[in-house]
Formats: C-alpha cells, sequence, structure tokens
C-alpha cells in the first residue's frame, strides 16, 4: 500500500454485531467503504470479533484492505479500541476477548489490565469513544489523571502503538475534547489519531440505529431523551470529509494510514490445524488410519474385490495427500466411543460417499455398492476441508459432546455459534414497541406476521391489521422492521458444530459461555469458522436415532430379539407394503403431508426406491420440476429419456430424471471428460453460492469437453443448461441413502414390533411431525392398545405391557424433568400404596398432583379422577409434617364424568386423550350439517363438492409451495389432506392460519390413491373449552 | 335461631349503569367502563351494545376499541361510585332503617315485618324500586330468610324484578342452581373439576369434608347450599353528614368571592368538628349557577386539618382553573362523616384549639396564610432542604471541566417561544449579520455549527446551531435545514 496525503482509513466502526448498536451489516460496511474510495478499514465491533469474517470476506471482495479488532470494555468499564496488527496481536486479541467472555454472565466482559498489559504486543490501541478513560477524565477536566492514563497505556502498547482518538460528530463538546486530547498528544508526545466512531454505513441508517438503541435500553423513542444521539454523524464519511473536519489536527488524518499499513493480519495465516490424534507408537497418523481401515474393511467386506480394494487406496491416498488421516482418525474416534457406550450414531450426507467413511464405521451405507462418487465428498481441487456429520440418538449426544471436551480439553474444543437473527414477527415487535405503538396493535400486525416471516408484504399485513399504512409511523414501522429483518440479536448454540484445533481455540477465535450449562462457542456460525480454515464436526441430534436406540431395547426386553440393523436384507415386501399405503406416521423422512402423498405414487419396492423417495420431495427437486416427471415415467406415463444415450448409464436409475449431485457430476465426467475433482468444482460452482466467472470458465470447458466426445453444439449447450439449473436443486444421493436407511428401520419397527415402536415414539417426543395426541389416535386406529397412564402400573417413559403401550408420567404435562428424579427416586424405594402414599413420597407441588389426579393417575387406587382430587385436596390441608396416613372421612360420592369432560382434563392435563377423539364427541351434528368423515372420502369421486371437519394437526406453508398452504385436519376416523390456494389464505386467513378446528368445504382431487380437499370455503369449528387445549404443528 | 327476612338490593355493574341511566343517549352505542383511558387499562363492565361486538370485561382499552371502533370509554371514578352507593343508602334508609352497604351496587335491607307493614313482600319490594325509581337503575332484588341466599337470590334475577324464597324452602331454592354463583372465586375451578356443578350436589357433601378442604370460604358454601345462614347481616346508622348552604340574592362571579362565601360556610362546620375532637380531611362543595347546572368539588387532603385555609386554596386553584360558566346562585358546603377523623389521629402537633377566625385575611385574590395559623397547616410539617451545590474538587492544576469553546455557559440562556425567525447574512464566507423586524444585530464572532437532528418518527427536524456574538448580547442561532430559514432560538443573558 502506497500513502497519500489525503487518504483517510477508517479505524474505529461498529457493525450490526455491537449487538443493538451497530446499524449496519459488516458486508454493507465493507461496500461502502469501497464505493467511498477507503483502501482499508477497520471493524471495531464491542468485545469481539463476530463479523470479523464476514467482514474481511466482503471487504477483500470489495478491494478494500479489512483490518480487525474490537472496542473492549475494561474492568474499570473504560472502551478502548484495540487493532491487529500481525498474527501476533490477533492471537491476543483472542485471548484478551475469550479471557473476558469466559470470566463474564453473557453480555458483561470485562478485560481485566493485566491480562491486557500480558497480550498487548501485537496490538494497536486507541484511546476510544467518550467513554474511554482518557476522554472520560479530560471530559472531568482531570488532565493530570489523563496524562498519567495516556502514559500507561502508552507504556503497555508502546509509544508507536498507542494514540489519542479524535472523533468529532459536529458538536460541542466534541470539539473540547478534541481540542484536550490533542493537546494531551503534544504534552505526552503520543500521536493522535481521527477516527468517525462508525455505527452505520450511511446517514439513511441513523433511525435503525436510533431503534436499535431504544430496544438496547427498554425504552421508546418519545422516552430515549440522552440514549439517542444528537445527531447522525456516525456514518462511513468521504475520506475526504473526513480530511477536512480534521485539517487542524495535525497527523490526525495521516495516522490512520499509518496505521492501516502495519496492520497486515489476513486469516488466510490462520493456523487453524486439527490436534494431533494420539497415535500407537511408532505409527504415523496416516498409518493408523490405513490399519483401522483395514481391519474395517475386512469386516465390512470380508475379502476385498480389486474395485473396493482400488476405491480405498485411491481415498487413502488422497486423505494422505491432503493431510487429513488426523481428521479421519478424530471422527472415527468419536463414533468408536459412540459404538462402545452403546450410543447410537451414524454419519450423513457427503461423508456417506466414503468408503473410508464406511469401513470406519463412520456411515452406514455401502458407497461401492450404490455407486456414489467419492469426490463429492473430497477431492485435491476443491479449497475446503470435508465436512462429516455424525448423527446421533438425541437423548444422548450430550455424551459425546461432553467427551469431545474432555478429550482435547476445553482450551481445544468448542461448538460453534448460531447467529440468532430478528426474524419478522419479532421484529415487527420490538420496532413496534420502540415506536410507542399499543401492546394490542402490534399484537394485532405480529399475529398476521408469520413467525418466520423475513419481513415481506409487511404492508399488506399491516393493512390486514387495520393499519393506516400510510400513516408517518406506521411507515416508519413497517420499513424499519423489515431491515432489522436478518440483524443478528445474540449468539446461540449450532445444533452440533464443533471444532477442535492443535493450539488453544482461544487464540484462534474468541470463545464465550454458551447459555447452555457446560458448554463454550466460539464467536462465529458454521460458514465463518470454514471460512476461517476450521475444519468443522457436526455432531447432531436425530430424534430418530433416539427412537431406534429406545425401540431395539423394548425388543430386547420383551421378545429377547437383538436386532442387528446391518443384517437387515432391506427387501421386506411388508415394509414396502406399508410405505406404499403411506401410513407412515412416525416413519423416518417419510411422514410429512408431501411424502404421504407420494408414496402412493411412487409404490417403493426396492431400498433405492427409498433413495430417490426420501430425494425426491425436497425443495430442490420441487422447485426444478423433478417430481412430476419421474413419477410419470415410473408410472409408465412418459417415455424414459436421455439428453445424450452417453448419459443412459448415470440416468438410467432416475429414469432419465437428474436427481442427486452425484449424477451432476458424473455427467461432467462422462460427457465431458472432466476429472470428478473438476466435475466437484463445477457442482460447486454452479451451487448455492455461485459463481458467474468461475461459472463461465466451467461451462466453456464443459462444452469444449461434450463436443469433444461427439456430442453436437446444442445437445452439449442444452446438458449445460439442465446442469446449471439442476445444480442449485439436487440433492447428496449419498445423503438420501444415509436417510433411506432409516426410514427402512422405522418402517420394520412399526410393522414387526408396533407396540416397542409406538412406545419409543412416544418417548422420543418431541420430534417428527405429529404430536402424541395424533401418533396416540394413529396407534389405536391400527389396533394397538394403549393403556392410561396409572401410578400403580407405570413409570416415568412409557412402556410395553403386554402388547400394548402404557402411557408413562413424562406424560403429564406438568410433570417437568424436576419431577422425574423425584418420581424415580420414589419408585426405586418401591411401588405406591395409596393416594397419601404417592403425595408424601413423591414430594410433587399441588398444582402437578391436581392435574395427575385430573386425568386419572390414581386409577390403580380404585379412584376415579374426582375422587382423587377431592381426596388430594384434604391431604393439601393437613399442617406440614403430619403424616398423611388414610383419612377416617366416610368415603364421598363425586359426580360421573362425562366423556366431553374426561377428554378435556385429559388434554389439559396430557395434550392427548385415549377416550373418544373430540370429532367423533360431534359427529352426530356434523353428520346432520353434511360434514364428511376422513373416511367418508374414500367414497367420493373426483370434482366432488364435500363439507369436511378436523382438527388442524399440521400447518405447512412451504418456501416451494408459491403461497400454498397445505393443511392436514383429524378427525376420529383419520387425516384430511386440505390444499388452500393463495388467494383462499388471503381471503380466510384468520381461519385457516389461526384456527383450531375447521370446517372446509371443497373439491375432491384424487390422484393414484391420494385424495385431497381443494379448500373454497372455511369456517372455525368451536369444541367450547376443548378448542383451548388443542394445538397443531406448523411447519414452513 | 331468631326468624329474620332480608332482602338484597344490586344493581349490575354498578357505576357503569349509572353513567348509562344520566346518559341515555348512549344506549345504543358501545360503551365499557375502564379503570383508565390508556390503551392497556382493563375494561371493567360493557353494555349490551358493546357486547354485540364481543367486547368484554377483562379486555384491555385498545383491544375494546379494536373490537368497536365507535366504542365509548368512560373511566371509573370510585369516588362518585362510593357518593351515589351512599345516597342510595340514604334512600333505602326511608324505607327501613337497617340497611347494610356490601360493596357499591349492593345493599341489604331488614325485611322482617316490613311486609306487614306495606301489605306482603311484594309491594315492600315494589316499594323499593319505587325508592330507588329516581336514580333510573337497573335495580334486581331478592328477598330471603337470610343475607346470603337474598344475595344469590337477587344475582339471579333478571334487572328491574324481584325474587322471593320464602322462608324454609332456601335449600330447594338453592339446590339447581349453579354453584359457581355462590362460591368464592378460588374455589370454583375446584367445583367444576370436581363436577359439583349445582347447589345440590354440594350440599350433599358434608360439612366437615368441605372444612378438610376449602377451609372456612368451602364451609361457607356448604353452609348456603344447605340453606343455612353464613354471614349475618351487619347494619350501619347513617351518620347525618355536617352540612351548611346559603343562597344569594343575585348571582356571584367573582371566584375570590364565592372562595371567601364557601370558606364562611365551611368554618362553623370545623367549629362543629373540633367539639367533637373532630377534623376535616374532605369537603364538598357545589354550587348551583343560574343555568341550572351543579358544579362540585371535592377538596380533599393527605391530613385532616381543622382550618379552612387549605380548603379555601383548592377551591381557589379549582376555580382558577374552570370558573364556573354562569353566575352562582347559591353554594353547599358539606363534610361527610366519612371525612372526618378523630383529632387523637392526627399526626400533627398542632391541636385543633388554633380555630381559623371567621375572617381571613385575604389581598387582591392572593391568600395570605396569617402567621400564627401557618403551622397549623399540614405543610407545614413537611421539611425543605435546599438543594446543595456540588463542591468543587479540590483543584489539581488547573483543572477545570471541559467548558465549550463558546462562552455560553457563562450565561443562563432564555429561549424564544416560538423561535424568531431572521435573516442571516453572510458575506465573504462568514455569517456578517442578523435581520429581522424586531433584531438587526451585526455578527462579531461565531461558532459552530453543531449538527442536530432528530425526531424522524414524528416531526423531522435537522439544524445546524450556532452561538453568535454581536455587539450586543448572544443569540443562539438555527438554520433549518429542512425549511431553509433562519432563526434566533435564544439569547444569552
Amino acid at each position: 500500500m502506497t500513502t497519500h496525503a489525503s487518504e483517510y482509513v477508517e479505524l474505529h466502526c461498529h457493525s450490526n454485531f455491537s449487538f443493538l448498536d451497530g446499524a449496519s451489516h459488516p458486508e454493507e460496511l465493507a461496500r461502502q467503504a469501497a464505493r467511498l474510495g477507503y483502501r482499508a478499514c477497520a471493524l471495531t465491533d464491542h468485545n469481539g470479533l463476530y463479523g470479523a469474517v464476514r467482514f474481511s470476506r466482503a471487504a477483500l471482495e470489495a478491494g478494500v484492505h479489512p483490518i480487525l479488532g474490537a472496542e473492549v470494555t475494561l474492568e474499570d468499564g473504560h472502551h478502548l479500541v484495540l487493532l491487529v496488527s500481525d498474527e501476533t496481536g490477533y492471537g491476543h486479541l483472542c485471548r484478551l476477548l475469550s479471557t473476558a467472555q469466559l470470566a463474564a454472565a453473557k453480555g458483561h466482559a470485562k478485560v481485566s489490565h493485566a491480562v491486557l498489559r500480558e497480550h498487548a504486543s501485537g496490538l494497536i490501541a486507541l484511546s476510544g469513544c467518550r467513554h474511554g478513560k482518557i476522554p472520560a477524565l479530560l471530559t472531568a477536566g482531570d488532565t493530570q489523571a489523563a496524562l498519567r492514563a495516556a502514559e500507561e497505556y502508552a507504556h503497555w502498547f508502546g509509544r508507536d502503538r498507542f494514540y489519542l482518538e479524535l472523533q468529532h460528530h459536529h458538536l460541542p463538546a466534541h470539539e473540547a475534547l478534541c481540542e484536550r486530547l490533542y493537546e494531551l498528544g503534544h504534552t505526552a508526545n503520543l500521536g493522535v489519531v481521527a477516527t468517525g466512531n462508525v455505527h452505520y454505513a450511511t446517514p439513511h441508517d441513523r433511525p435503525l440505529q436510533d431503534v436499535l438503541n431504544c430496544i438496547r435500553h427498554h425504552v421508546t423513542l418519545d422516552d430515549a431523551g440522552g440514549v439517542l444521539y444528537p445527531n447522525a454523524e456516525r456514518y462511513l464519511m468521504p475520506p475526504a470529509a473526513m480530511v477536512k473536519k480534521f485539517s487542524r489536527y495535525s497527523g490526525a488524518v495521516a495516522n490512520t494510514l499509518d496505521i492501516a499499513l502495519r496492520c497486515t493480519f489476513s486469516f488466510d495465516t490462520l493456523p487453524a490445524e486439527l490436534p494431533a490424534f494420539p497415535v500407537p507408537g511408532g505409527m504415523s497418523t496416516q498409518d493408523y488410519l490405513r490399519q483401522l481401515v483395514a481391519e474395517g474393511a475386512a469386516e465390512r467386506y470380508g475379502e476385498l474385490s480389486a474395485v473396493q480394494k482400488s476405491q480405498l487406496e485411491h481415498e487413502l491416498s488422497l486423505i494422505g495427500k491432503l493431510n487429513l488421516a488426523g481428521y479421519f482418525l478424530i471422527v472415527w474416534d468419536i463414533a468408536r466411543f459412540c459404538r462402545e457406550r452403546g450410543i447410537l450414531c451414524q454419519g450423513r450426507g457427503s461423508a456417506a460417499n466414503s468408503a473410508v467413511c464406511y469401513c470406519l464405521k463412520i456411515t452406514a451405507v455401502d458407497p461401492i455398492k450404490l455407486d456414489l462418487l467419492f469426490e463429492r465428498f473430497l477431492s485435491e481441487e476443491r479449497a475446503e476441508p470435508p465436512d462429516i456429520d455424525v448423527d446421533i440418538a438425541n437423548h444422548r449426544r450430550e455424551e459425546v459432546i461432553q467427551y469431545v471436551y474432555e478429550k482435547y480439553g476445553r482450551e481445544h474444543a468448542a461448538m460453534v455459534c448460531e447467529v440468532i437473527c430478528y426474524r419478522g414477527r419479532l421484529a415487527v415487535r420490538e420496532v413496534g414497541k420502540v415506536l410507542g405503538f399499543a401492546g394490542d396493535q402490534i399484537d394485532l400486525l405480529a399475529k398476521q406476521v408469520g413467525h418466520y416471516s423475513n419481513g415481506e408484504n409487511l404492508a399488506s399485513h399491516a393493512r390486514a391489521a387495520g393499519l393506516n399504512a400510510a400513516d408517518l409511523r406506521v411507515r416508519h414501522w413497517l420499513d424499519l422492521a423489515a431491515r432489522l429483518v436478518g440483524f443478528p440479536r445474540h449468539l446461540g448454540i449450532h445444533v452440533g458444530g464443533m471444532i477442535v484445533t492443535a493450539r488453544p481455540l482461544a487464540e484462534l477465535v474468541p470463545i464465550e459461555n454458551a447459555t447452555h450449562p457446560g458448554r463454550s462457542v466460539i464467536q462465529w456460525d458454521k460458514d465463518d469458522a470454514q471460512d476461517a480454515g476450521f475444519i468443522k464436526i457436526d455432531l447432531l441430534g436425530l430424534g430418530m436415532l433416539t427412537l431406534i436406540d429406545l425401540a431395539g431395547k423394548l425388543v430386547q426386553e420383551h421378545h429377547g430379539i437383538t436386532l442387528d440393523w446391518a443384517t437387515l436384507s432391506y427387501d421386506d415386501s411388508n415394509i414396502y407394503d406399508l410405505l406404499c399405503r403411506a401410513e407412515t406416521v412416525g416413519v423416518f423422512q417419510v411422514e410429512s403431508r408431501a411424502q404421504m402423498n407420494t408414496l402412493p405414487r411412487m409404490k417403493p419396492r426396492t431400498f433405492y426406491d427409498l433413495v430417490v423417495e426420501v430425494a425426491l420431495i425436497r425443495p430442490g427437486p420441487i422447485q426444478g420440476g423433478m417430481v412430476h416427471p419421474y413419477l410419470r415415467r415410473r408410472d409408465g406415463k412418459e417415455a424414459v429419456t436421455y439428453p445424450h444415450p452417453l448419459l443412459e448409464p448415470i440416468l438410467k436409475r432416475t429414469l432419465g430424471v437428474p436427481l442427486f449431485q452425484e449424477q451432476g457430476m458424473k455427467v461432467a465426467v462422462a460427457a465431458a471428460g472432466f476429472t470428478a475433482a473438476q466435475a466437484d468444482q463445477l457442482r460447486r460452482a454452479m451451487g448455492h453460492k455461485r459463481s458467474h466467472q468461475k461459472m463461465e470458465e466451467l461451462g466453456l470447458a464443459l462444452v469444449a469437453g461434450m463436443i469433444r466426445n461427439g456430442i453436437d453444439q446444442k445437445a452439449a449447450d442444452e446438458i449445460f443448461t439442465q446442469l446449471s439449473a439442476f445444480a442449485d436443486f439436487g440433492f447428496a444421493e449419498s445423503h438420501a441413502a444415509s436417510f433411506a436407511l432409516l426410514v427402512y428401520i422405522s418402517a420394520y419397527l412399526k410393522v414387526y414390533y408396533p407396540a416397542e415402536f409406538y412406545c419409543s415414539l412416544l418417548n422420543a417426543q418431541p420430534m417428527g411431525f405429529y404430536s402424541p395426541s395424533s401418533v396416540v389416535f394413529e396407534a389405536r386406529r391400527r389396533g394397538l392398545r394403549i393403556l392410561p397412564v396409572d401410578c400403580t402400573k407405570s413409570l416415568w417413559d412409557c412402556t410395553v405391557e403386554g402388547g400394548a403401550v402404557r402411557l408413562g408420567f413424562r406424560s403429564i404435562k406438568k410433570l417437568g424433568p424436576r419431577a422425574k428424579e423425584q418420581i424415580e427416586r420414589a419408585l426405586e424405594a418401591g411401588s405406591f400404596k395409596s393416594l397419601a402414599d404417592f403425595v408424601h413420597r413423591s414430594a410433587l407441588d399441588r398444582d402437578a398432583l391436581e392435574q395427575a389426579a385430573l386425568v386419572g393417575l390414581f386409577r390403580g387406587f380404585g379412584l376415579t379422577r374426582r375422587q382423587a382430587l377431592w381426596q388430594l385436596l384434604a391431604l393439601f390441608q393437613r399442617p406440614p409434617g403430619e403424616l398423611p396416613l388414610s383419612t377416617q372421612e366416610e368415603e364421598a360420592v363425586m359426580p360421573t364424568m362425562l366423556a366431553s369432560d374426561a377428554v378435556l382434563a385429559d388434554f389439559q392435563g396430557m395434550d392427548l386423550t385415549l377416550g373418544p377423539h373430540p370429532m367423533k364427541l360431534f359427529r352426530a351434528v356434523l353428520t346432520r350439517r353434511g360434514i364428511r368423515s376422513a373416511s367418508d372420502l374414500e367414497q367420493c369421486a373426483q370434482g366432488d363438492v364435500v363439507n369436511v371437519a378436523g382438527i388442524v394437526v399440521i400447518r405447512q406453508r412451504p418456501g416451494t409451495a408459491k403461497g400454498f398452504l397445505f393443511l392436514t385436519l383429524e378427525d376420529e376416523t383419520g387425516f384430511i389432506n386440505v390444499v388452500v390456494k393463495p388467494d383462499q389464505v388471503e381471503r380466510f386467513r384468520s381461519e385457516v392460519v389461526h384456527t383450531t378446528g375447521l370446517v372446509v368445504q371443497g373439491k375432491v382431487e384424487r390422484e393414484q390413491g391420494v385424495i385431497n380437499v381443494i379448500g373454497t370455503g372455511f369456517e372455525p369449528l368451536r369444541f367450547g373449552r376443548t378448542t383451548a387445549q388443542l394445538h397443531s404443528r406448523d411447519f414452513r | 335461631m331468631r326468624a329474620s327476612r332480608i332482602a338484597c338490593v344490586r344493581v349490575p355493574d354498578f357505576a357503569l349503569a349509572w353513567w348509562l341511566a344520566r346518559h341515555p343517549e348512549f344506549s345504543e352505542v358501545p360503551v365499557v367502563l375502564a379503570e383508565g383511558q390508556k390503551a392497556a387499562s382493563p375494561v371493567l363492565a360493557v353494555n349490551s351494545a358493546a357486547h354485540a361486538y364481543d367486547v368484554r370485561p377483562g379486555l384491555s382499552v385498545s383491544q375494546a376499541r379494536a373490537r368497536a371502533k365507535a366504542l365509548h370509554v368512560q373511566v371509573r371514578d370510585p369516588k362518585s361510585e362510593h357518593d351515589l352507593s351512599r345516597r342510595i343508602v340514604a334512600s333505602l334508609q326511608s324505607v327501613t332503617p337497617a340497611v347494610e352497604e356490601d360493596a357499591p351496587g349492593l345493599w341489604f335491607l331488614e325485611s322482617l315485618g316490613q311486609g306487614r307493614l306495606y301489605g306482603g313482600e311484594r309491594r315492600f319490594i315494589r316499594h323499593v324500586f319505587d325508592t330507588l325509581a329516581p336514580f333510573a337503575l337497573p335495580v334486581c332484588v331478592g328477598l330471603a330468610g337470610h343475607r346470603d341466599v337474598a344475595r344469590v337470590a337477587a344475582q339471579v334475577s333478571s334487572p328491574r324484578t324481584f325474587l322471593i324464597v320464602p322462608t324454609g324452602s332456601e335449600r330447594k331454592f338453592l339446590a339447581a342452581l349453579p354453584s359457581h354463583h355462590a362460591a368464592a372465586p378460588s374455589l370454583a375451578p375446584y367445583l367444576r373439576a370436581l363436577g359439583l356443578d349445582t347447589m345440590a350436589q354440594v350440599a350433599e357433601l358434608p360439612a366437615s369434608q368441605w372444612a378438610a378442604r376449602f377451609g372456612s370460604s368451602g364451609v361457607q358454601l356448604q353452609k348456603l347450599a344447605q340453606g343455612l345462614e353464613g354471614s349475618p347481616f351487619a347494619p350501619e346508622t347513617l351518620t347525618e353528614p355536617l352540612r351548611q348552604e346559603a343562597a344569594f340574592d343575585f348571582p356571584l362571579f367573582s371566584s375570590i368571592t364565592l372562595v371567601e362565601r364557601a370558606e364562611a360556610l365551611l368554618t362553623p362546620l370545623l367549629a362543629v368538628l373540633a367539639s367533637r375532637q373532630e377534623a376535616a380531611y374532605a369537603v364538598h362543595v357545589e354550587f348551583d349557577l343560574e343555568n341550572r347546572e351543579n358544579v362540585s368539588w371535592e377538596l380533599a387532603l393527605s391530613t385532616p386539618v381543622c382550618v379552612t385555609a387549605p380548603f379555601a386554596r383548592q377551591l381557589s386553584h379549582a376555580l382558577g382553573l374552570q370558573p364556573p360558566r354562569a353566575g352562582v346562585r347559591g353554594i353547599v358546603v358539606q363534610i361527610e362523616s366519612s371525612g372526618a377523623a378523630p383529632v387523637e389521629q392526627l399526626e400533627w402537633s398542632h391541636r385543633p384549639e388554633r380555630v381559623v377566625p371567621r375572617e381571613l385575611p385575604h389581598r387582591s385574590g392572593e391568600w395570605r396564610t396569617p402567621r400564627a395559623l401557618s403551622a397549623a397547616l399540614p405543610e407545614a410539617a413537611a421539611e425543605w432542604h435546599p438543594t446543595e451545590a456540588p463542591t468543587p474538587k479540590a483543584g489539581l492544576l488547573a483543572d477545570a471541566p471541559i467548558h465549550l469553546p463558546c462562552l455560553s455557559s457563562a450565561f443562563g440562556l432564555r429561549l424564544f417561544s416560538p423561535p424568531q425567525r431572521v435573516t442571516a447574512v453572510w458575506s465573504n464566507g462568514a455569517l456578517s449579520t442578523l435581520e429581522s423586524p424586531a433584531l438587526h444585530q451585526r455578527v462579531q464572532a461565531y461558532h459552530g455549527p453543531w449538527v442536530v437532528s432528530g425526531h424522524w418518527w414524528r416531526q423531522p427536524f435537522h439544524r445546524l446551531y450556532y452561538e453568535v456574538d454581536t455587539a450586543g448580547p448572544r443569540y443562539l442561532v438555527y438554520y433549518d435545514r429542512a425549511a431553509g430559514h433562519w432563526y434566533v432560538q435564544g439569547v444569552f443573558d
């Protein structure tokens, strides 16, 4: 970088990762800096490097040199700006921030002077804003103390690495402070430097900054007063304006450039390598990996075929070349730990393309047998490390996470964070509050806006909420809420992403405490971590593995059979029959409404059909228009054709319709002679983060290759167009294959061990699409007996009892984790003998006991629900300490509970009932109104106009559905699929979006055994007091 | 047990009913009574027109407004509710002397023998209705052998109807009634959960079991369900208020005169109180106006006094805020029994022997408190601590807090409201003169501009401020960027 006298570099700049303070995304700041002609710009968020990777990436793309830093809060509460000069400085800043964050409650990090002094090298410090120690002392008139503080900082950082920061936002106090700081600099022989203390990219963002300030201080704009900055001057100013503003302070501008030139750190040099995996003496990690793979291969394959040998050799040599053996060993070790502890786990995603992973028992699908493409997982040309995701039984995932912490130490392992951002509804609420709108007005608009809304269509939502969208304040509300969407609000924990490093992690990225006890998170999300060069291991919790684990144990307990999933033949016609009938409630991945609709058309008969089924009903294939052609071809209604004969072997398995990413890659290999690695590059160039330049380059090569292989220009262009359209939507075949395994296993359990399956499904809740209530109704419809919760027979979890499922204590809503401990402890001492004994030994609170009585928990003592409650009430009145022996009073006869009251009590207490379905109670009335049941629909013909009614159990409005809303209603005979067109959604919004029970008028649409009702009219169905207890599960 | 007959007089939604009775023009308009006008204030009662819009008690005012656009919100006034209730008690005492006021809108009357006096219980109740007719309230009456059954009877009666429960048939009457009518709110959910929907079911369970579960409220409910007396009738004796009134030969307009006259009426009332060793903290003053309207004030103090001055000052202040719209023909001054308290309870040290002289000195409308009496005034008890100026820090060097580069901090700023528009004349890139019809000043020096902007959510402004030194005073001047004009906002005196 060469200097120029009139150049200015912004060295104090906050993005929206200065939570609820900065009002621009890091990328916006970087782009604006580029537009204004900055050659370098710093990002100095409060106490963190949260936005550093994004800023760095965007700045480099825009041609601006990124300077990393942070404005830290010191132990005395004063601020100080620290800029990273070199790699040492970066490590020191991370260490400073990590130490401060880990020692404090969330959001209250303070850097101690001792730690700062110790880690000052490699950093350049600026005296900070008005909250800096020196400005604060000067403002208070204590020049001597300010001088001492300046000397102290200069001593810590070095006289050439500490600068007095001049900020001028056209306010009288700023001018005075600048004068004093300038004089102090002169006296102490310290440099001064101009900064803008930027909080937003352009003045246009000032209102948003005001709003954020108000949210942070919990005040409305009208009451904000001094909380708000007095003007809109904290934007990224044109360098010329800054030069002019600070022209009277000699050196203030020139020093910005001088500092920028000394800040040379880049993420490219970040030493984020993995820790060395401990291997038996004398072996290298590669050798050890090779040995383990050989052992695993013998177990998996027996004697190796030539193909297997060569594939394993190919993979191992590439792993060796890329120096990734340690990574594979780390993941192998995790899988080993799981196996040893009996924790069900399975690799998912592109790792299933690897035979090495299969032999290491990280994945369960044989990629050689399924002809999967290894390069989709790993290739030499690929700049990124591979990504191995491991699914772990949900209920035991924490054990695995803690194992990783233990094995590599908390200094070297942490989870990646999830940056929790504002979504539409929350943005509407918070901006509405700040603008002073009344609570119910906010409720009205917020209810119109979906939970996951991205702030689109706010104006129409406002109109629907009865707001005047032309009003100035309403306009501000909608505009600011839309702009707030996507702003980071706080950090959460990523569902399973962990990173482990050789060097202490706290020197590579700031770490902070997670709200979950025993966990720490880094300040970056998975994408940022990956961009910074970290290799992530995803340890994901999967409810279905919990179910399979629990069901396997129950089968062992009740049938004495140990199920070995590796030995299943995957060709059982009973299982495929179940899937063809779409009786898939609780079956992995194929229980959604769309999957259920597709199964009878798809009629899967082989394992590969399941792989296709899993991949087919996905946003990609749906948006790419691949679903219907595939189903038509499968049904014989459309001829199977291929873009070129060369592609037939690749697309044959999917009937000429490209579904999988691997197929796209193979097309490039077969048609254009690409190497598999080049094909992967093409996939990535065309993929989610497509780069037009790269795509064009590779596209030209692809077409040229195809022409070379004898494909004419027109066909070559067509193939390229098809590939580029498909690349973004295709699904990884390996991932689909891993999931298909679980589909088969869960369906197997459902067919052969229904009691164990449903019991485990209830115990693994929350999981899947359906509420426990729907699961129980479905189980009963399928002839399974479900026994009520009974304190003399139930355990905490649901159990299998004589081929039936006995509900456990966990079914009762008011019994939480503490109650679980209390009950289990009491049960250890023996079963309960009486109500008084239960009350005494379980020590549950009054509310829980009352609810337990009303759901019939004490039926085992011969008490009706009401008798139990009556007796309980007497026990509550006993003085503390008095033994709850049986009462002497005569037995009171309580009124018998009506069926409807029992259903209501069940839903209030358990969210499910073993009594009649609520719809059954209304059936006579509904029949009189001509309303049909789900089973009646079987007799309806295409186009019949019908009225149906049910409880809304699922609402789905997928992004790919172009505004269509899919409702699943449930009545006592089954499910009713309702399709609501976008115009009907708008017209009947309140009914279809918010109502629990619905009466729907519509036309029957039948196709290959799938029945849908295309809704044209909707009215709420009221169940009296029961309505409040029913809930739908809403998905996008 | 002594035989008794008790009548219960009940006005559902008493305060709202009273307001609607006085404003019949609102009968078709949705009206709610709310705790306050604020959006979040809860709705306490609704009329039938509001009910038709699904407006219910418990909603917030803004929620109610969202349901009924033309909603009229009437704010609850506990004081006037109380006053009205007292007036109704007074009226009912003309029917029978033994009256108990349970709550505003709920009264009990001793009715034993009243049937003979009025020619039957029905006629007696008719008389009660006639007595209360001037209030135009939707009165319900229940008559029974004891208080609690009478209340339930009034509760189940429709407005302007009555229900008589003959002695001895209380249990039969109650048997079919829903139990929640009589149960305490804390018991109602249990009754529902236990399926004890009727009073008959409640009666069937032994009292001891109710006691074992719900304590006294359970026993009371069970007793009631069995038709037995629960809480006894406790009539009160109404104390006559102290009242003075005066009618004038010609209408008075002067606030000073009116206050003086009111004070003259109040003085003997305070003297009476003083003789009873009592003092007043609430005085009711009512003006009878020429235009047949009345205006009244409740003058209230936090501490009772036996002097007129605090009340006089309050009245004077009230008249200053809202003078009568017509001449005043008469004044009534009244001290309710509830507005007085025994002297022993007073916390201030001065005894009521310092009774105010009849003639209070005053001058041109400004009340002067006589020195001798000032100590007796409640506000004299309060201590006043002047704010102390912060002690300057012991000096380090020539340290001083940062002063603005301008000199304004040495002066007080007098703000103009509204700011005066001026013409700013610039010459050679510098501000040279400020001109307006009232101002012509050559600028000697100026500081600025300071940029101030904001309030974008209501009325945005964006101003450049200058402190301008002239040959005369120093001005605070700004340029309004939106309007493109210059203004003098204030002067540093």
